[in-house]
């Protein structure tokens, strides 16, 4: 059923856009080209402006208060290591996981300055780090961890601190609790202080719009010092989507689940590889699922409070516009309609039991294409097999 | 460094001399005369990756699946094929095609960075290999048949991508490309605003450099490189400037033996059609005309290295690797939606011709003929 959903939406409009692709001519024509990038993007300004103010700004406002709220309870776990603290300090870092997800398709700008974004969510941790943090003497604080690198902080390290398959929840609280546990809490406690102001400094940026660079990205079409254009800006931003797209799609499931499907012949074909449950998102948790749901719904805010899927509506010079919007909302809206799985994500495919994550595949690849084959080219950005990822 | 170990290894001819290697390398495969068989990394639509072969003249396919996605090949006199891994790789693969694969693992703190040619003698295989916490480009240094690791050579530049043997036989050429990365952070491009491409020279006996050349533009990566029978390097060059304000001068650099690293004449309009990003390359030892494959910017271009200047590009969706088959005149491309184009080398424009198609292999970045 997922598949013939992914070609019903893709078939439509990828004979529409046929003539869109690059033509293999016959015989050379010497045609002199602009410099300049020909396609035009009418009302830019405002697209890019409902963007930063429609979806942006939101989501890195709600990561924000997430990150706020999980030093909180960090804090109140510490201080009284009781198991209903512990599973909201877990709750916590589940929910500033989530919402960093949902910003899984603005990874420009100040989300990597400095590869920021490595200190927010660095996997896999490394264990000797943490552990040479954790077995060492000198005070566990804030400096310490940072001092430690990308591979001792953020979100990946503090899950590894939480979660642990091997042991049972009760002997997991037990190693935040007492004399030796205190060190353990400690280095929680200054994981989520670091992450909060890591996550602050993303935010603030494009809140309050330190360096000036969600201006910069608002008026692109007018050319300024980051961005030369509107459609550099545009370009960046469908890039991203498509990135995204391909990790929730292929990086974060798929290759779990060793399972591809060749979009290319319809869907005929399926290829299977090695499942491993180890390469997914977040495995040592369980939140695998919902994280490749928060990128797709942070995707969804993005196209539709972020106004694109209406930009493109309203701008349906060749009747294609529409129709693309129409099925990229569709696209996205049945992913968030696929069930949640009751069973743990890791459980089900370690034991082989996996069918239930099948539509996640699915229907990511979907939208993966959808956005390859139809967004991308409604919206003048080209995107190829060596777009991204040259060498 | 292990040069004592090499230069006993290279010395004795301990493993004595692999015949036919040379045939087989990049540098004479410009000029193969009736090549019939093309080797090309290839990933299938679900991304699965494989080394493929194809019999050129039957079409015919076979595909070995392999654990990671290959850049560069190298075959061996013995009928093997040395998949480097792309970087940051951290194994390459040996392919037997009647008896599976051997992995060859990158040494502790290194990764493989995608090419890597034989000795003259054949029995020494080098590596192109990021040393990431050292921040140092190297040459690994490996017996050709056991893969053992000998040592290592600076390459004097970081990212050091491609490396071939020069016709001396002595001296190595090593395109560094001059992008800092470290695998924890992927394929993230960490020094930009410092980043200094090189084309290097060193003597494969010694690790010694011989020269150094750079271009005026430090933004132009070197990256892949072609070395002609006559002892000239062809140079296909990445753009890491800001192509939404300013095209690079050209993409394209060519050295005559003994002369500067050049650039070859191109217009603005001309070179904007290559998205900044130029690929594989080949070279028509009898017309001057090197071939360079732009898959981001769907052209594959056509340059004079007797008139120093861009001749003509042909539209083409993605193409990917490329080489000369000497006996026919034709460049013969690769693409990333499954297509094998001939072109004829020709100093005025042509026609491609769609030689085979294979909807289920989608060509990666290189091909090899042997």
């Amino acid at each position: 059923m997922f598949k013939q959903i992914g070609c019903c939406l893709l078939l439509l409009p990828s004979l529409l856009l046929a003539n869109e692709a690059p033509p293999v001519e016959t015989e050379v024509k010497e045609v002199a080209t602009t410099v300049a990038p020909a396609t035009p993007i009418p009302n830019a300004d405002k697209l890019l402006a409902q963007v930063v103010d429609g979806a942006i700004i939101p989501l890195y406002r709600e990561l924000d208060v997430t990150a706020n709220t999980l030093t909180q309870r960090s804090k109140t776990f510490c201080s009284e290591p009781t198991a209903e603290h512990f599973k909201v300090l877990r709750e916590g870092w589940g929910e500033t996981l989530l919402a960093w997800h949902r910003t899984d398709a603005l990874m420009f700008g100040p989300a990597i300055e400095d590869q920021i974004d490595f200190k927010v969510n660095f996997n896999p941790p490394k264990k000797a780090v943490i552990n040479g943090l954790l077995n060492a003497t000198s005070p566990l604080t804030v400096e310490a961890v940072e001092k430690a690198g990308v591979g001792g902080q953020g979100l990946g390290t503090f899950e590894f601190l939480l979660f642990d398959r091997d042991k049972s929840d009760a002997d997991q609280l037990a190693a935040f609790q007492g004399d030796t546990g205190k060190r353990r809490c400690a280095y929680v406690q200054a994981a989520s202080e670091l992450l909060q102001t890591t996550l602050h400094t993303i935010a603030e940026a494009w809140i309050n719009d330190k360096n000036g660079y969600a201006t910069a990205f608002r008026t692109a079409d007018k050319g300024n010092a980051t961005f030369a254009s509107s459609r550099q800006a545009v370009d960046l931003l469908v890039g991203k989507l498509f990135q995204s797209a391909e990790k929730f799609s292929k990086n974060r499931i798929g290759n779990p689940l060793g399972k591809g499907i060749d979009l290319n012949t319809e869907g005929k074909q399926e290829v299977l590889n090695t499942s491993n449950a180890y390469q997914l998102e977040a495995w040592r948790s369980g939140y695998s699922v919902q994280v490749v749901r928060a990128n797709v719904a942070g995707m969804q805010r993005i196209v539709k409070d972020g106004g694109i899927l209406q930009w493109l509506r309203d701008h349906n010079r060749r009747e294609i516009e529409k129709f693309v919007a129409d099925a990229m909302e569709m696209r996205l809206d049945n992913y968030l309609k696929l069930p949640v799985p009751a069973s743990d994500p890791f459980e089900l495919i370690r034991t082989g039991n996996s069918k239930a994550l099948d539509g996640y595949y699915y229907l990511g690849n979907d939208i993966q294409m959808g956005i390859k084959r139809q967004l991308a080219k409604v919206m003048g950005v080209q995107l190829g097999f060596n777009d991204n990822d040259g060498d | 460094m292990n040069r004592r170990a090499f230069l006993l290894l290279t010395t004795a001819g301990t493993f004595g001399a692999a015949l036919g290697v040379n045939k087989l390398m990049k540098l004479t495969s410009a000029a193969t005369p009736c090549a019939t068989i093309l080797y090309s990394a290839s990933d299938n639509p679900a991304g699965g990756h494989f080394l493929t072969r194809l019999d050129i003249a039957s079409g015919t396919t076979d595909s070995q699946a392999v654990p990671f996605r290959g850049h560069g090949m190298l075959p061996l006199h013995d009928g093997r094929v040395i998949l480097f891994g792309r970087r940051p790789g951290f194994e390459c693969a040996v392919v037997n095609w009647s008896n599976g694969m051997q992995r060859i693992p990158a040494t502790a703190g290194h990764h493989f960075d995608g090419h890597g040619c034989l000795s003259a003698q054949g029995d020494v295989l080098f590596t192109t290999e990021n040393h990431f916490d050292a921040k140092r480009g190297v040459l690994g240094i490996r017996d050709s048949q056991t893969f053992q690791h000998l040592g290592e050579y600076d390459t004097f530049g970081l990212d050091p991508h491609e490396v071939q043997l020069m016709p001396d036989g002595k001296t190595l050429v090593v395109a560094n490309g001059g992008i800092e990365t470290h695998p924890d952070f992927g394929r993230r491009k960490l020094n930009l605003d410092t980043m200094q491409p090189s084309l290097v020279y060193i003597d494969a006996a010694s690790g010694k450099k011989i020269d150094e050349y750079r271009l005026p533009d430090r933004y132009l990566s070197i990256r892949h490189l072609i070395a002609t029978a006559d002892g000239n390097v062809g140079v296909a060059l990445q753009y890491e400037g800001d192509l939404y304000r300013q095209q690079p001068a050209s993409l394209v650099a060519w050295q005559e033996r003994g002369g500067d690293l050049q650039l070859l004449d191109i217009s603005t309009a001309d070179v904007a059609r290559f998205s900044g990003y130029m690929a594989d390359l080949a070279y028509d030892p009898q017309q001057h005309i090197l071939a360079v494959s732009s898959p981001r910017g769907n052209h594959t271009s056509f340059w004079s290295t007797r008139e120093h200047r861009f001749l003509h590009a042909h539209p083409l969706p993605e193409p990917s690797g490329i080489a000369f088959l000497a006996d026919k005149q034709q460049f013969l491309v690769s693409d990333a939606t499954g297509g094998i184009h001939t072109f004829p080398s020709t100093l005025q424009p042509a026609s491609a011709s769609l030689l085979h198609h294979y909807p289920d292999t989608l060509w990666d970045n290189h091909v090899v003929l042997s």
